[in-house]
């Protein structure tokens, strides 16, 4: 039987099982959990009961996570020199010797709530990129939760703008659906089955030329967008075992974002950068692309759990027997920082996206489960595989609270007798001496960000550049709240069984400034 | 790996010697309360303390005892002689007193100038004079023998007991002996060396002490009245106690006020050191 026969291949929770799986993935879900806690409340503990342990395991810890700077700002150089080469690339002529006339983008686009510009922003995108239009499904995917609205805007969007596209279609996701949650997988998966039966098959679409670009309603496709992904789908090994995954810029709105929104939209940005150059540990994220074809195979996105994005992925791997990859296409899209009407509710709403991005970690117990069911996956993979996401979640959720709050601990826990000690001395200037040379990577990051800048709306001279510069000081606090602590959050709350449903990200847009 | 081996290793005190060979190695953290003070380690300079760094480090020491110094021009040197053990740091706390310490004398009566600006301070007529409160606030201060800094736990007329926080000191027919009343664990640096605790300390003066207290803002320094003067006395005895002056004049007492000002009483005249 193929893994994507069995009750496990869209399992959303365990509670979805019965019997010893059922047991089996509750415990997979407290794993990640259990690791950050025991980690940092073991730190804790080492440093009141075995202070010199607790130090020579907070400079081990500090040295790696020294190591991983230094190593993952080589790649998110390499990848900033990749992006500025891709922008600069005439992808018309790379496919002008390449038959891609066959090939059709569906681009799935859903919303809720979100005002009209914001839809029709992302609308505007796509018929100012330079892919054939007449080539280009719409479908514009909305909720019927969101009553009126969601027809209104489905209403405007058609009359300016339907005629342009190949094809437009509005599809309106039924509440209340047996097994769903509501929110954004649910969503796009009702509407790539309508697309399928609305368009694809009344029109004799080959499912297997039409390339689906999944994207959040905020999401602007730069120009050459579409000419990148035809050609990466067409030169790829196997592009139907590919899923294929833009760099997400957040740049619509980013002169009317608070520093804090924009330090924390940069470093998301960052974080999609290195992993492009880690090709063999990314999974789909956001806005992202995959051939109809293989998606329809395996039943589309996940409907009953939140993070889709990245368990679509999941789902072709373990369809495919391990033998599916990500693209990277280091090129962009532009998507919205979070911006709310208050710096504190920016704030909030910065959380609780993280939040719900962290949530991700709901794959981790999926992706065990699945290497424990599915026998056909070469033993190395699963190891490789669980080692680098175990590692990935854990080093979210503990490494910045252990840097910047937990090296002086045994100092201050550890007892008149181990500050007589040299290494009670030494641990808090190691500590900090490592976090300086890290935070010099801050430079590195500051030029990157303003690099990829979209000229400022009112004036452009050095000194509009100056807060794109400043804010980088907020990293520790951005990574720590912003990071660690939603990541802490999720983890602890997929601990307790408290499973997250989905929250849309408000969008918010100061109309002076964009 | 290796780069972690290494870094915990340094950071224990290990270090690398020109023969290759592991080595043990110890230090000092060298405390200082007077910034512009040149600190020295085996007659080799350190460093020169400054108003935001008044602490220093001396590490990659090889076992042995060393001579620190600390001195600035206008202040009484301060010298000691410590061990430095394997993996270890050891407190040091020195302290210097000025050369010539400033008296101010405090007279009982003070006068406003003409013109108002001006106030002059004098002592013997009342007529048309303000009385000074410093004055009668010192006077009352050495009207008893309580302290305003320690507590004086027992008096009798053989013995003084003195206490701050849990260091107890006792006065015994002319002699100091200082213990610690608190737990082990909490035991003041100076009562160790290398995990080797004293419970007493017996205070090296060869002078009878006709009392003391502690120095203000110190619970390390003892303030002294000796029939040759007044002069502040460090507890710690892990080598010779290091002794300044802080008056040198015949039949000084003197007293602490709560806000650490040393008051002496010569005669019957009172004044403040300027420290």
């Amino acid at each position: 039987m193929e893994y994507q026969d069995t009750p496990y291949f869209k399992i959303g929770r365990a509670s979805d099982l019965t019997g010893s799986d059922r047991t089996l993935y509750r415990a997979l879900e407290i794993l990640p959990g259990f690791l950050s806690w025991t980690t940092i409340l073991g730190t804790i503990l080492l440093s009141f009961f075995a202070p010199v342990a607790a130090a020579y395991f907070i400079i081990a810890f500090d040295t790696y996570w020294l190591l991983k700077t230094v190593y993952l700002s080589m790649h998110l150089r390499h990848n900033w020199k990749r992006i500025k080469y891709n922008l600069s690339v005439d992808w018309a002529g790379m496919l002008s010797k390449m038959k891609y006339e066959h090939l059709i983008h569906m681009i799935v686009l859903p919303y809720y709530k979100e005002d009209t510009s914001i839809v029709e922003q992302s609308v505007r995108s796509l018929l100012e990129s330079q892919y054939d239009k007449k080539k280009i499904i719409l479908v514009l995917a909305s909720e019927a939760s969101a009553g009126a609205h969601g027809e209104d805007v489905a209403r405007h969007i058609e009359r300016t703008f339907a005629k342009d596209f190949g094809y437009f279609i509005h599809t309106t996701h039924p509440e209340n659906r047996a097994g769903e949650m509501p929110g954004k997988g649910s969503n796009i998966s009702y509407a790539a089955e309508e697309a399928r039966v609305k368009v694809l098959d009344p029109n004799g679409i080959n499912y297997r030329d039409v390339i689906v670009s999944a994207f959040d309603v905020d999401t602007v496709a730069y120009k050459q967008y579409f000419l990148c992904l035809t050609w990466h789908f067409l030169t790829s090994p196997n592009p139907f075992k590919s899923s294929f995954q833009p760099v997400p810029f957040y740049n619509n709105n980013i002169w009317s974002a608070p520093a804090v929104s924009r330090v924390a939209a940069g470093s998301s940005t960052f974080w999609q950068m290195m992993q492009q150059e880690r090709p063999e540990k990314l999974a789909t994220f956001s806005s992202h692309s995959v051939s109809f074809q293989a998606l329809y195979e395996i039943g589309y996105w996940q409907k009953n759990m939140v993070s889709e994005d990245s368990r679509i992925f999941w789902n072709l791997f373990f369809a495919h027997d391990g033998d599916y990859t990500v693209v990277p296409l280091s090129y962009p899209v532009s998507m919205d920082a979070n911006l709310a009407p208050s710096l504190r509710q920016t704030m909030v709403n910065i959380y609780k996206q993280h939040r719900r991005w962290t949530w991700g970690v709901e794959n981790l117990p999926y992706i065990i489960f699945g290497f424990i069911k599915n026998k056909s996956i070469p033993f190395w993979t699963k190891v490789k595989t669980t080692a680098v996401q175990v590692e990935g979640f854990w080093s979210l959720a503990t490494n910045p609270i252990m840097i910047f709050f937990l090296g002086w601990l045994p100092v201050v826990l550890g007892g008149s007798s181990f500050n007589k000690t040299v290494l009670s001395y030494n641990l808090p200037m190691f500590t900090r001496n490592i976090m300086i040379v890290a935070m010099l990577g801050l430079i590195l990051s500051a030029a990157i960000f303003i690099s990829f800048l979209p000229d400022h709306p009112k004036r452009k001279n050095f000194f509009s550049n100056m807060p794109m510069v400043l804010q980088w000081i907020l990293i520790p606090f951005t990574i720590t709240i912003f990071g660690a602590i939603p990541g802490l959050d999720a983890q602890t709350r997929l601990m307790f069984g408290k499973y997250m449903g989905f929250w849309v990200t408000p969008k918010h847009r100061h109309e002076k400034n964009n | 790996m290796l780069l972690t081996l290494f870094l915990i290793s340094y950071a224990t005190g290990y270090r690398i010697t020109n023969t290759l060979d592991f080595t043990h190695t110890g230090g000092f953290y060298i405390s200082s309360t007077l910034s512009g003070s040149d600190i020295f380690v085996a007659d080799k300079f350190i460093t020169k303390t400054s108003l935001f760094q008044r602490n220093v480090l001396v590490q990659n020491l090889r076992l042995g005892s060393y001579d620190i110094s600390v001195s600035k021009d206008g202040y009484q040197t301060w010298k000691k002689s410590l061990v430095v053990y394997p993996e270890k740091i050891t407190e040091v706390h020195p302290f210097t007193m000025k050369s010539s310490p400033e008296l101010n004398r405090i007279f009982p009566f003070f006068v406003q100038g003409e013109g108002a600006s001006s106030t002059i301070l004098v002592g013997t007529t009342t007529k048309g004079r303000q009385l000074n409160s410093e004055y009668a606030n010192v006077k009352a201060l050495f009207a008893t023998t309580t302290s305003n800094t320690s507590v004086i736990t027992v008096q009798s007329a053989t013995s003084t007991t003195r206490t701050l926080r849990k260091i107890v000191v006792t006065e015994e027919k002319g002699a100091l002996r200082v213990s610690w009343n608190g737990d082990i664990q909490d035991e003041p640096y100076y009562f160790c060396q290398n995990e080797v605790c004293q419970n007493t300390i017996v205070m090296n003066i060869r002078e009878r002490v006709l009392n003391f207290d502690f120095f203000p803002g110190r619970d390390d320094i003892l303030v002294v009245s000796l029939p040759s003067g007044l002069y502040a006395v460090e507890i710690d005895s892990r080598s010779s106690q290091n002794m300044q002056s802080i008056v040198e004049e015949k039949d000084i007492d003197f007293r602490i006020e709560k806000n650490g000002t040393i008051y002496i009483k010569k005669a019957s005249s009172f004044f403040s050191v300027a420290l």
